[in-house]
């Protein structure tokens, strides 16, 4: 029974990381792409998650790099 | 004074400075909200225009700010833009009818350069002498009479930063007669005995009003004659870099062993507390091994960039551009290249951002080429890994460190590529004449411990937040491609050689077994691709997994240096010199040139030499007895 337990935690833990470094790693003009084919409703989480996405990618077009948390750091400061 | 509404007869003001001269905070103070903010046509220099109206006369004068100019002799394109619209020869602004030069009270020498130019032209002239309740403040002695008389045009005293700041100016425009208006002027002609005329009138100038620097700061500018002296400078250079490297590795010790400790004691604990299964594997060998791997090296990115905190807010780094410009002219290099250069220290994504400020698009491009050739704080693991695990910890001369020494060596070789690079351009692609660098030195300071201890602050969260993000993500996907599949039945090796990890680690090794790479290191170059400090974090989960038995995650620096040879290691640092650039680099040299194909000849070029560093310094090795 453990031994299921750990390996449904492993498989939830892969699959996270996956699609955290996949999105971290894709170009941010191909993530706005994406953004911009969901939907940002303000009156839902998921579309108010979205748009909050959707912001910073844009301001990673802008300022900085995806995976770079220097570009990050500078955006603080202005 | 009033905004107001445009008639149809506006007066044409021009406001002109040197850059930081509080020009803008003029301009903001004289027309309120009344601006019209946008370009320049075809071109990316920003146009500030607004509008006011003069109490005592009614008259409306529409304001044009200009961009900074150092004097009329441009050396980029928003001097240029300033310099044809004082002359009226710019396409689209009419000629000014009356200019205003906007001079720095506590720093008349660069200043004034910049007022004789404009007084020659034969142009109304009005200086308002800003900051001029600073200048008081710091103990400069400012006689704006004399001033006035000295220069023969109207001087006002301005505090642009102060409601009011700006009356006597407005007051002074409202006097001016402006019957008389000058059209089209032609551009002036300076030989090098003009420049050298206009400094000794500069001088006689400040003579004459009796201008006094307080007596701090004129002990302080004395320091510029020893760290700006052409000998002397670049040796104190040498030695602060040189002392920084030392410290990186002295220093760094002590809390480097206690967090090694920690993430070990961490990896028991997992070990001690959870049951045989994969999530123990996945904590101990491919989390806790590869993080920890990574974190272990916090002390000495603190260290290094405490260094250059330092240097940074005692004013000495833009000294070093300085001294720097010489030596980078020779290679093709603008000086302004030296900030961007400086910031790819850090990283190499900020420091190619900051090329926007180098005008001439040659330079530029030379630039972004060569920054990912400075040691970026992500190289610094990798480097500080290598050198603990093969370099001995012993003294050289009785003073220096030698692991200290190669560190340095190291970051002088990044630099020398670098400088080696962009003469190779010169020489062949980017051919074009040299332009001169005019900088203004800021006054040295005491570094502030508040700055100091939140810069550091900064460092540290942006570490932490990287480790605990896309470096841990991608340890646990290189857990699961170095788990799985599992090895077949009577498989007698680790479980690791049967995965994915290891077929793609035995098929890269075919590339990279002349340079003396085992497929433990041909692995750790994929995920090293995303950042370079994950060649690290890759190695500790490569080297956990490909242990047996129930050995838990331990320091990854004793392990390599009793698997690989001395060559391995130096070939894999020469590398690291070279390091074909993270992803991010090349997404954002793609961003800033609109274009695919310098990303594709900085990925090119960038791989081929590591990999000629590589195997030269690898055979060398071997061919010295330290192949084994």
């Amino acid at each position: 029974m453990e031994s299921l337990l750990q390996s449904f935690a492993v498989g939830l833990i892969v699959l996270s990381c996956t699609v955290f470094a996949a999105w971290r790693l894709t170009p941010a003009a191909a993530k706005l792409k994406m953004l911009n084919a969901l939907s940002a409703d303000a009156s839902h989480f998921w579309g108010r998650w979205v748009a909050r996405l959707r912001k910073s990618v844009r301001e990673e077009l802008t300022h900085g790099c995806g995976s770079c948390s220097q570009a990050k750091s500078h955006l603080r400061k202005r | 004074m009033n905004a107001a509404a445009a008639p149809a007869e506006a007066l044409s003001l021009s406001l002109i400075g040197v850059p930081n001269c509080g020009k803008t905070a003029l301009f903001n103070r004289l027309t309120g909200s009344r601006q019209k903010v946008a370009n320049y046509p075809g071109v990316t220099v920003e146009r500030k225009e607004g509008r006011f109206i003069g109490p005592a006369t009614g008259r409306t004068y529409r304001l044009l700010d200009l961009p900074g100019a150092y004097s009329l002799e441009p050396t980029s394109l928003d001097e240029a833009i300033a310099r044809d619209v004082v002359l009226g020869r710019h396409a689209t602004e009419p000629p000014p009818d009356l200019l205003v030069c906007v001079v720095d009270a506590t720093n008349l020498r660069l200043n004034l350069r910049l007022v004789l130019d404009l007084k020659r032209l034969g142009r109304p002239l009005i200086v308002a002498l800003n900051m001029s309740d600073l200048a008081r403040a710091r103990g400069f002695h400012v006689d704006r009479a004399a001033l006035e008389r000295a220069l023969g045009v109207p001087v006002v005293e301005t505090v642009a930063v102060r409601p009011g700041g700006e009356r006597e100016l407005v007051e002074a425009i409202d006097r001016h007669d402006f019957s008389q208006r000058v059209g089209r002027i032609d551009p002036p002609t300076l030989t090098t005995a003009d420049v050298v005329a206009t400094q000794r009138e500069v001088r006689r100038i400040l003579d004459e009003v009796n201008y006094r620097v307080p007596a701090r700061l004129a002990v302080l500018s004395r320091l510029d004659s020893l760290v700006l002296h052409p000998v002397g400078g670049p040796l104190l250079l040498a030695a602060i870099l040189f002392l920084m490297f030392q410290a990186v590795f002295s220093w760094a010790e002590l809390p480097m062993n206690g967090i090694e400790a920690g993430v070990a004691a961490v990896g028991e604990w997992i070990a001690g507390t959870l049951s045989e299964g994969p999530l123990r594997s996945l904590l101990v060998d491919g989390i806790v091994a590869g993080v920890g791997a990574v974190l272990v090296f916090l002390p000495q990115i603190v260290i290094l960039f405490f260094f250059i905190l330092v240097l940074e807010d005692s004013g000495y780094l833009p000294r070093a551009a300085f001294l720097l410009d010489r030596l980078m002219g020779k290679v093709g290099l603008s000086g302004r290249a030296f900030i961007p250069l400086l910031s790819s220290f850090a990283c190499a994504v900020p420091g190619i951002m900051a090329t926007r400020t180098i005008p001439s698009t040659r330079d530029r491009i030379a630039t972004i080429m060569i920054a990912p050739l400075m040691t970026c704080s992500a190289r610094l693991p990798v480097y500080a890994l290598l050198i603990g695990a093969f370099i001995p910890m012993r003294s050289v001369g009785g003073i220096f460190n030698l692991q200290g020494l190669v560190l340095f060596a190291l970051y002088v070789a990044g630099v020398l590529s670098a400088m080696l690079v962009a003469f190779v351009l010169k020489l062949t692609v980017m051919r074009g004449a040299d332009r001169p660098l005019l900088m203004e030195l800021p006054e040295y300071r005491t570094p502030n411990l508040r700055n100091l201890l939140l810069g550091l602050w900064e460092r540290v969260r942006i570490f932490l937040q990287r480790v605990g993000g896309i470096i841990l993500a991608l340890m646990v996907v290189l857990w699961f491609l170095s788990s799985f599949p599992a090895p077949p039945p009577g498989a007698t090796g680790p479980a690791i050689e049967y995965s994915i990890a290891g077929m793609l680690g035995r098929g890269l090794q075919y590339i990279f077994e002349p340079i003396g790479f085992n497929w433990q290191i041909s692995i750790a170059l994929v995920p090293g691709l995303a950042a370079r400090e994950v060649a690290v974090g890759a190695l500790g989960t490569v080297y956990s997994m490909s242990a047996s038995g129930d050995d838990v995650a331990g320091a990854l620096s004793p392990l390599i240096a009793s698997t690989w040879s001395l060559a391995t290691a130096l070939s894999l640092l020469a590398w690291y010199v070279f390091a074909p650039q993270c992803l991010s680099t090349l997404a954002v040299v793609k961003r800033e040139t609109n274009s695919w194909r310098y990303p594709l000849i900085m990925a090119g070029y960038l791989f081929a030499l590591a990999y000629l560093a590589s195997f030269v310094t690898y055979h060398t090795a071997v061919a010295l007895g330290a192949g084994s």
